[in-house]
């Protein structure tokens, strides 16, 4: 009895506080992570580091905010900035040529 | 004093190196077939040009099956009639190219006029630029017509890349190239020779990996996959989505002097394209 009215508090709890999270969340704040996001992948890009799907999720990030998604708006966005942000530091880190080892002779 | 801190200086400059970015590319050759030669003792050297059916003794036997009745068959017949077509000016690829169709093993080489690295796809371009025609695409499409008579009046011949001692601009193209093919990329933080070189042989999902060693001799291969002929450079793209980056422009720099390092690798092989695979 107990163990069940404390999962419906839970339930209620996520249901209330969902809207709210995304709610929090404005159009403003997602444009600049987009942004943010852009020009990751242009720093990426650079160095030819861009990985491939980058730029699909920016532009998804776009589509979302124009139709008001903005939660899913931001989470492409940050995944994109991520890795525009991995992509140049994959790059750099391999300024310096070296043969890999498994080639032995 | 000066003398010795300068020897000093070299000294310390060679040993501080990497040895594999001191390698002329004679030696990065050698190696690179000392390498499969090694991980693949009991395949000849000349069964490489046949792509991962050196390896594959299964696939082997399906893929002599569909050479049977090659699928590429009907690309070479249209070539050979977009070879002999001429412009809308009168002249024809034979104005550009004197010595084809059969010209396959004369590229990629380093254009020292041009300073860069000639493809055979892009010189196919220039010439018809400079006849006034359209360029051709350079994945899918006509070029792989184009390219299958020439590869198929090549065959025989062998792969014979030159860089020249006297331009050290070849010799950078090439060292890009080989950078680029031993250079992480992508999400899956792969390069071309983790999957062709480290792991060639080893099954990927339900597919064998293919030897590095003889990848340039057989294109335009004929991919089940794709159900036409592709390019080399269209494979590069291929391969570059698979491990999740952004892949290069067809014939742009990257590709170019990737396809100079890569056919180097397989000087001394004879050419047998166009291919089937899978």
């Amino acid at each position: 009895m107990r163990n069940k009215t404390v999962i419906y508090a839970l339930l209620l709890g996520l249901a209330l506080g969902a809207p709210l999270a995304s709610a929090s969340l404005d159009a403003t704040a997602v444009q600049a992570a987009i942004s943010a996001a852009e020009d990751a992948r242009k720093q990426a890009a650079s160095v030819n580091g861009e990985w491939r799907d980058t730029a699909k999720k920016i532009k998804e990030a776009k589509k979302m905010l124009a139709e008001g998604y903005l939660a899913k708006a931001m989470d492409l966005a940050t995944v994109a900035e991520r890795e525009g942000e991995l992509g140049y530091r994959q790059m750099m880190a391999q300024q310096e040529f070296e043969m890999p080892a498994f080639i032995k002779h | 004093m000066s003398k010795k801190i300068l020897i000093a200086a070299a000294l310390a400059v060679a040993v501080g190196l990497p040895a594999g970015a001191m390698a002329t590319p004679e030696e990065d050759r050698i190696q690179f077939r000392n390498h499969f030669q090694d991980r693949f003792s009991e395949v000849p050297l000349e069964e490489y040009p046949n792509g991962v059916y050196a390896i594959d003794p299964v696939g082997r036997e399906n893929w002599e099956a569909i050479e049977e009745f090659p699928p590429y068959e009907p690309f070479i017949d249209t070539g050979r009639d977009m070879w002999e077509k001429p412009f809308a000016n009168g002249k024809t690829y034979a104005d550009c190219f004197p010595d084809g169709p059969g010209i396959a093993h004369k590229y990629p080489h380093w254009d020292k006029d041009k300073g860069m690295v000639m493809t055979l796809p892009l010189a196919l371009n220039n010439c018809r630029e400079a006849n006034s025609e359209e360029p051709l695409k350079y994945k899918k499409g006509p070029i792989n017509d184009l390219l299958s008579y020439i590869a198929f009046e090549s065959r025989g011949e062998v792969t014979n890349v030159v860089v020249p001692e006297d331009d050290p601009r070849a010799l950078a193209a090439y060292e890009d190239g080989k950078k680029f093919y031993y250079t992480r990329r992508g999400q899956l933080n792969f390069s071309c020779a983790h999957c062709h070189v480290q792991n060639g042989g080893l099954v990927l999902r339900t597919e064998t990996l293919s030897p590095s060693l003889g990848h340039t001799t057989h294109f335009p291969v004929y991919r089940s996959k794709w159900g036409t002929v592709g390019t080399l450079h269209r494979r590069f793209t291929g391969c570059n989505k698979q491990v999740r980056a952004k892949p290069f422009e067809a014939h742009g720099e990257e590709y170019r002097n990737l396809e100079y390092f890569l056919t180097y690798m397989s000087n001394g092989l004879e050419l047998n394209g166009p291919g089937a695979r899978k």
